[in-house]
C-alpha cells in the first residue's frame, strides 16, 4: 500500500514508512509503478495542519 | 791387461820371423774389442759421462759398458728442464721392468704429446687415466675432445661443457596474476622457483562484489535480522539481500574466521525449504565482463547441508532485476559447491555472454536448512579465469562504495545532531543534509523511529515524518515539518534516530 505525500510526487510505502521518489532508476519506484499497473491507487496525502 | 793382439799368428820357439808373418799379425789385430772388454761396467751415468756406441757385432762379452736406452732415459729424466722436447713416438710411462717417475719439477714448455699413456697401455688418443694436473696454463692452444669429471657444478664430456642442474623445474614462472618466487644461491643460480598470487588487498579493485567480506552492516550493525518466509527479498549486510521459503530464518553478521573479520550466517529453522543470499552489481561496474570469462569465488560452510547452489544472472534491462516474485533477469550459469562445516574457498568460472552489459546478479541458495547454520564470506567476482586471493579494500573505501546504494545516519538520542533550518513557507520548516557520496539514484528515505524537533528562540515543534515534506536529489535530502513552529527563521532541527536512504538495485 502506498500513500501520497505533500511534496514533489513522493509517495510513502505504508508498510515500512519508506518514502519513494519518482525516479525510474529507484527500484522501490519501479515496484510502485508495477503496483499502479495492476490497477491500484495510492491513498491521498494528509492535509497540511495549521500550526 | 788381457790379450790385445790376435794370437792366431804364431811363431815357433827359436823359429824364423818372416815379414809375411809380421804382416799377418798386424792385419788381424782386434785392438778395440779388447779395450772395451776391459773397461769397468757402470750402473749410473753422470752428465760428464760419454756414451760409447758399439756395433751389434760386439756382444756383451766384448762390450760390457754399453747401456740400454731405457736406463739412459731413466737416469737422464730424473732432474732437469727440457726446453724443447719433441716426442714423435709413444711415451710409455711404466714398463715391465718397473715404473718410471717423471719428476714433479719436469716441465714441457713447448712441443706436442701426440699420444700420452698413463698406466700400462698406450692408445692413439692421449688419455690421463689417473693423476692430477695441479697447474695447467697455456696462453695459446686448444684442448680438444676433453672429458673429465670436475668437483663442482660443471662437467666436460667429449669437449662439451654442461652446467649441473640446480633443482628447478624448467618452465615459466609468474604472469598477470602471480609473481615468481625465486631462491638464488651464492653462484647466482636459481635453486627453487614457484609463483605467488598477487594478493595485495589495496590494489587493483579486482573484486566487482562490494562488501564481499560482510564488514559493512549499516542496517543492523551486527544485530540479528529475521527474514520472513515467502516475503520480498530483504537487504541485510550492505549490498547483500536474503530471502527464504517454508519458514522464517534469521541472519546475522558474525565474527569471521581469521583472517576474516566478519562473515554472514543464517540460522536454520524447522520447515525451511530454501534460503537465498545474493547481491546485484550495477551495470557500469560489470559491463566490461560481457563476452569474457569471469571467476566467482566464495567461502562457505554449512553445519547441516552439503550442497550450495550458485547462480549468475544478468538484468534484462540496465540495473532492473525485478522482484523476487517477478524477476526480470536472464540466467548466465549455475552450479553447485559441495561444502562441509569448515569454512572453505570454492570457485567457478563463468562465461559471461556479450549481452550481459546490464548488470550481474549472484545468488547463493541452500535447500531445507531446517537446523544448523550456513556461513558465507569473502564473495568475489573478478575478470579472467584465475582465482586470486580475496581483495581487501580499506574500510573507508568499502563504506563509500556501499553508501552509493544505502546510507544510514546515526543521529543517536542526544540533542547534538543539529542542522540549520529555515522557514520554507508559512507552515513548513525545512532543513537539509548532504549525502556522504552521490547515490546511484534518487534514494528512498525511511525514518523509522527517527524523531526531530524544530527549535527557534521561542518555541518548538515536533517533526512529524508521517506528513513531512521531502525533497530529494542524489546528493542531498531536505525535510520539512508541516505546521508552524514559529515565525522566526532560521531555526534549528534536532534529529534523533537512524534515518536511512536506499538506492539499491
Amino acid at each position: 500500500m502506498y500513500k501520497k505525500t505533500l511534496f514533489e510526487n513522493i509517495v510513502r510505502r505504508t508498510s515500512d514508512n519508506v518514502f519513494i521518489p519518482p525516479d525510474p532508476a529507484n527500484t522501490d519506484y519501479q515496484a510502485y509503478l508495477v503496483w499502479l499497473s495492476e490497477g491500484n491507487t495510492p491513498l491521498p496525502a494528509d492535509e497540511p495542519s495549521e500550526g | 791387461m788381457a790379450n790385445i793382439i790376435n794370437r792366431q799368428q804364431t811363431f815357433s820357439t827359436n823359429g824364423t820371423v818372416t815379414a809375411a808373418g809380421l804382416h799377418n799379425l798386424i792385419d788381424t789385430a782386434l785392438v778395440n774389442s779388447a779395450i772395451i772388454k776391459n773397461q769397468q761396467e757402470i750402473t749410473t751415468i753422470g752428465t760428464a759421462d760419454l756414451l760409447l756406441i758399439a756395433p751389434d757385432s760386439v756382444d756383451s762379452s766384448l762390450a760390457p759398458r754399453k747401456v740400454t736406452v731405457q736406463n739412459l732415459l731413466d737416469d737422464g729424466l730424473t732432474a732437469g728442464t727440457f726446453t724443447s722436447l719433441n716426442l714423435t713416438g709413444a711415451l710409455t710411462y711404466g714398463t715391465a721392468t718397473g715404473n718410471r717417475t717423471v719428476s714433479t719439477s719436469a716441465t714441457i714448455t713447448t712441443g706436442t704429446i701426440p699420444s700420452l699413456t698413463a698406466g700400462t697401455t698406450t692408445s692413439t688418443a692421449a688419455t690421463i687415466t689417473n693423476g692430477t694436473i695441479t697447474n695447467l696454463a697455456s696462453t695459446t692452444g686448444t684442448i680438444g675432445n676433453l672429458s673429465t669429471t670436475l668437483a663442482g657444478d660443471f662437467t666436460i664430456s667429449q669437449g662439451t661443457g654442461t652446467l649441473g642442474t640446480s633443482g628447478v623445474t624448467l618452465g615459466t614462472y609468474g604472469g598477470a596474476t602471480s609473481v615468481p618466487v625465486l631462491a638464488i644461491d651464492a653462484k647466482g643460480r636459481i635453486t627453487t622457483a614457484s609463483t605467488s598470487a598477487i594478493t595485495s588487498g589495496f590494489t587493483g579493485f579486482r573484486n566487482r562484489i562490494i562488501n564481499g567480506d560482510m564488514r559493512i552492516d549499516q542496517r543492523n550493525a551486527g544485530a540479528s535480522q529475521t527474514f520472513t518466509a515467502a516475503a520480498a527479498l530483504a537487504y541485510s549486510v550492505d549490498r547483500f539481500y536474503g530471502y527464504c521459503t517454508g519458514a522464517n530464518v534469521t541472519g546475522q553478521r558474525v565474527a569471521g574466521t581469521a583472517p576474516n573479520e566478519f562473515a554472514y550466517r543464517f540460522t536454520g529453522a524447522a520447515s525451511v525449504t530454501e534460503i537465498g543470499f545474493g547481491t546485484r552489481l550495477e551495470a557500469t561496474n560489470t559491463t566490461d565482463l560481457a563476452g569474457s570469462t569471469a571467476t566467482l569465488s566464495v567461502q562457505l560452510a554449512n553445519s547441516l547441508l552439503t550442497t550450495v547452489t550458485w547462480t549468475a544472472f544478468y538484468a534484462n534491462t540496465a540495473n532492473a532485476f525485478g522482484t523476487l516474485a517477478s524477476p526480470t533477469r536472464t540466467q548466465i550459469a549455475t552450479g553447485t559447491f559441495t561444502v562441509t562445516s569448515t569454512l572453505t574457498t570454492y570457485s567457478a568460472q563463468i562465461s559471461v555472454p556479450s549481452a550481459a552489459t546490464t548488470g550481474i546478479e549472484i545468488v547463493f541458495t541452500v535447500g531445507a536448512q531446517t537446523s544448523g547454520t550456513w556461513t558465507v564470506d569473502n564473495v568475489q567476482l573478478e575478470a579472467g579465469s584465475t582465482t586470486t586471493n580475496f581483495e581487501r579494500r580499506p574500510i573507508g573505501t568499502e563504506l563509500a562504495l556501499c553508501q552509493r546504494y544505502f546510507t544510514a545516519y546515526e543521529f543517536g538520542t542526544g540533542t547534538d545532531t543539529i542542522v540549520n533550518s529555515h522557514l520554507l513557507n508559512g507552515n513548513t520548516q525545512s532543513a537539509s543534509l548532504s549525502f556522504p557520496v552521490t547515490m546511484r539514484a534518487l534514494p528512498s528515505p525511511a525514518f523509522g523511529t527517527t524523531t526531530g524537533t524544530f527549535w527557534n528562540a521561542t518555541s518548538s515543534a515536533a517533526l512529524t515524518t508521517g506528513s513531512a515534506a521531502i525533497s530529494l536529489t542524489k546528493y542531498s535530502f531536505r525535510i520539512g515539518a508541516t505546521g508552524n513552529p514559529g515565525s522566526i527563521s532560521p531555526a534549528q532541527l534536532v534529529l534523533n534516530g537512524t534515518p536511512t536512504f536506499a538506492a539499491e538495485l
